[in-house]
């Protein structure tokens, strides 16, 4: 079984770091409104261009006995576990991503996690259950 | 698992101390409405109002404690709590991987012990700490974790209490502990400690100085307390000190002013960790960690052993696997990737000493320092090079060896409840290798850097 995150799940996720920047940037709007504006479509433009990519990226494996998480581009991260160890799963669902149909799944193990953002719902589902429930979609 | 059965008792009363914290923050607030109207009325009435947060927060901590429950059942200790809303939490002996009891100075004055449970994996909380009283701690203990003292596996004396002591001297703990002490003295003899001690630093300093240059006598003199002060509470934390092990429990007790005593259920440790530290290599002496579950392995180390002596990790441990090397190939290594820090370190430290020779002669020695600790650095770096590596023995533990500041750490895992993490750069992709992590459960990390790509994804998990 192997899933990947969707484009569109990950342009929402990076929405996220924008409006972040836009509240960083709040302080300096009167002070110097040309600059801030253009730092923060600077900063915009980094996000889709770096970090959707690097989201978008993201694969899900899930064999026989373990899982495998691998994200990144030029900086590639391998997760793997055991699937009997893994101890539970989060999903977490902004309106935006009800819309779009995506999610950000949250997968814990003893000992660490990993956030999964934009997974599609319907992917995200199959998962949990597959990892929880045997398989069983409640 | 022992069987036994405890009847109902309620925590020490130390137990109400957790709450009276929070009243002394809620203090702070008319104290800080007085601080602002700066005036002596204003102060008497915050003072009012802090006496009534406080006497209100100790009826409500004790309303609290009364109602606080515990015992022991059939394997299971069940612990009662609340007010309004009682709240009972059942935990299984069988969940339970380590146990500490602490008892520092004031609860020893007061017959009270601090009793932490360590759980073996994430689905319970990872700890929880209970006051109880001396007795009841140790019948809980004694219930969650039996263990009989009549195979002492390690008591240091003589030169091995000697290394004990040094290799457990920790510089940030005892840090801390002058820190907190120096706040406690002045608050007990409200005089200002910190000038005195800076006066008494200062004498020290001038004495020194009739022998070193200025800023060199200040340095050796600043090393000079901390490690007195270092070695002094590691001596005070490691007297008594002794291992045993029974009935598949490791139990650990020693202490002067505060008496700790751990017990560690073998088949839930999950690494073992002999820590190579520039001290342990003078002595020929290493210290042994032990994780399990979620307990990290506390400060004291669980014993000290010598290579090629009787006393080692196996008679704790029978599954310990001493890494068998040559663990990794260094030809198929980036050196670069090892010494890039030090090496950068070593070359500000020298550019800072060759402006010092132009214009600053005085403060060469001072400068002599940070050079030795780079190349310390890149020596340890170099050592890295050549025997960082990872490997799965056949007797289904891992070995890994991962060098990080100046100690070369030599792990064996056990437990096959790991993640792997591999992180790869665009260099390391085109060189196939990759920097190799594994997770414990206790939240642990060991990275091995420059692992083979095809080792680190195929490496297998213990079964």
């Amino acid at each position: 079984m192997e899933f990947s995150v969707s484009r569109r799940g990950a342009a929402v996720v990076c929405l996220w770091f924008v409006l972040l920047g836009a509240v960083v940037c709040l302080p300096f709007w009167r002070m110097a409104f040309p600059t801030t504006l253009l730092c923060l479509m600077a900063y915009t433009l980094l996000c889709f261009c770096l970090l959707a990519p690097h989201f978008a990226s993201c694969r899900i494996r899930v064999g026989a006995h373990h899982l495998t998480v691998r994200r990144g581009i030029l900086f590639v991260s391998t997760w793997r576990l055991p699937l009997r160890f893994i101890t539970g799963c989060y999903v977490l669902r902004t309106p935006l991503q009800r819309l779009t149909g995506t999610c950000c799944l949250v997968l814990f193990a003893s000992g660490s996690f990993t956030v999964l953002p934009g997974v599609r719902f319907c992917d995200a589902e199959t998962l949990t259950a597959q990892l929880t429930q045997g398989g069983r979609v409640f | 698992m022992n069987a036994a059965v405890m009847k109902k008792r309620r925590f020490h009363i130390f137990f109400t101390l957790r709450y009276l914290r929070y009243g002394l923050v809620l203090c702070l607030v008319p104290m800080l409405r007085a601080l602002i109207a700066f005036d002596l009325p204003s102060l008497v009435t915050a003072l009012r109002q802090d006496l009534l947060i406080l006497l209100f927060c100790t009826a409500a901590a004790l309303w609290m404690w009364w109602f606080t429950a515990f015992w022991v059942e059939q394997g299971r200790i069940c612990i009662e709590q609340g007010v309004l809303f009682r709240s009972r939490r059942v935990f299984e002996a069988v969940s339970v991987a380590a146990v500490e009891i602490e008892r520092p100075l004031h609860c020893r004055l007061f017959g009270a012990g601090k009793l932490r449970l360590y759980f073996r994996d994430f689905a319970a909380p990872k700890h929880y700490l209970l006051y109880l009283r001396k007795n009841a701690a140790q019948e809980v203990a004694d219930a969650l974790l039996p263990v009989r003292e009549d195979l002492s596996v390690f008591a240091p004396a003589g030169f091995e209490r000697l290394a004990l002591v040094m290799l457990s001297a920790n510089v940030l703990t005892s840090g801390l502990f002058i820190w907190m002490s120096l706040n406690r003295l002045a608050d007990i003899f409200g005089k200002d400690i910190h000038a005195i001690a800076a006066e008494n630093f200062t004498r020290f300093e001038l004495w020194l100085e009739q022998f070193l240059p200025a800023g060199m006598a200040m340095l050796t003199a600043l090393l000079f307390i901390i490690i007195s002060v270092t070695f002094l509470v590691s001596l005070v934390r490691t007297a008594g000190f002794r291992v045993c092990r029974n009935g598949g429990v490791i139990l650990s007790r020693g202490g002067l002013v505060t008496k700790i005593e751990r017990r560690i259920l073998v088949r839930c440790v999950s690494a073992c960790d002999v820590r190579v530290t520039p001290v342990a290599r003078v002595l020929g002496r290493y210290p042994v960690y032990l994780s399990a579950g979620s307990f990290r392995g506390g400060d004291i180390p669980v014993m000290v052993y010598r290579r090629r002596s009787g006393q080692m990790p196996e008679t704790l441990l029978p599954n310990f696997t001493q890494p068998v090397h040559p663990l990794c190939v260094p030809q198929r290594k980036s050196i670069w990737s090892y010494l890039w820090k030090p090496l950068t370190a070593l070359a500000v430290s020298l550019a800072l000493c060759g402006a010092a020779v132009a214009v600053m002669p005085g403060m060469l020695p001072v400068l002599a320092v940070p050079v030795l600790l780079s190349a310390g650095a890149l020596a340890q770096s170099w050592e890295g090079y050549f025997k960082e590596g990872v490997r799965r023995n056949e007797n289904r533990t891992l070995s890994l060896v991962y060098t990080r500041f100046y100690t070369r750490h030599e792990i064996c895992v056990f437990t096959p409840d790991v993640a792997y993490t591999t992180f790869q750069h665009p260099f390391s992709l085109s060189a196939g290798w990759a920097d190799f992590t594994v997770s414990l459960p206790c939240g642990l990390k060991y990275r091995v850097r420059g692992v083979l790509q095809y080792v680190a994804h195929q490496m297998q998990f213990l079964q």
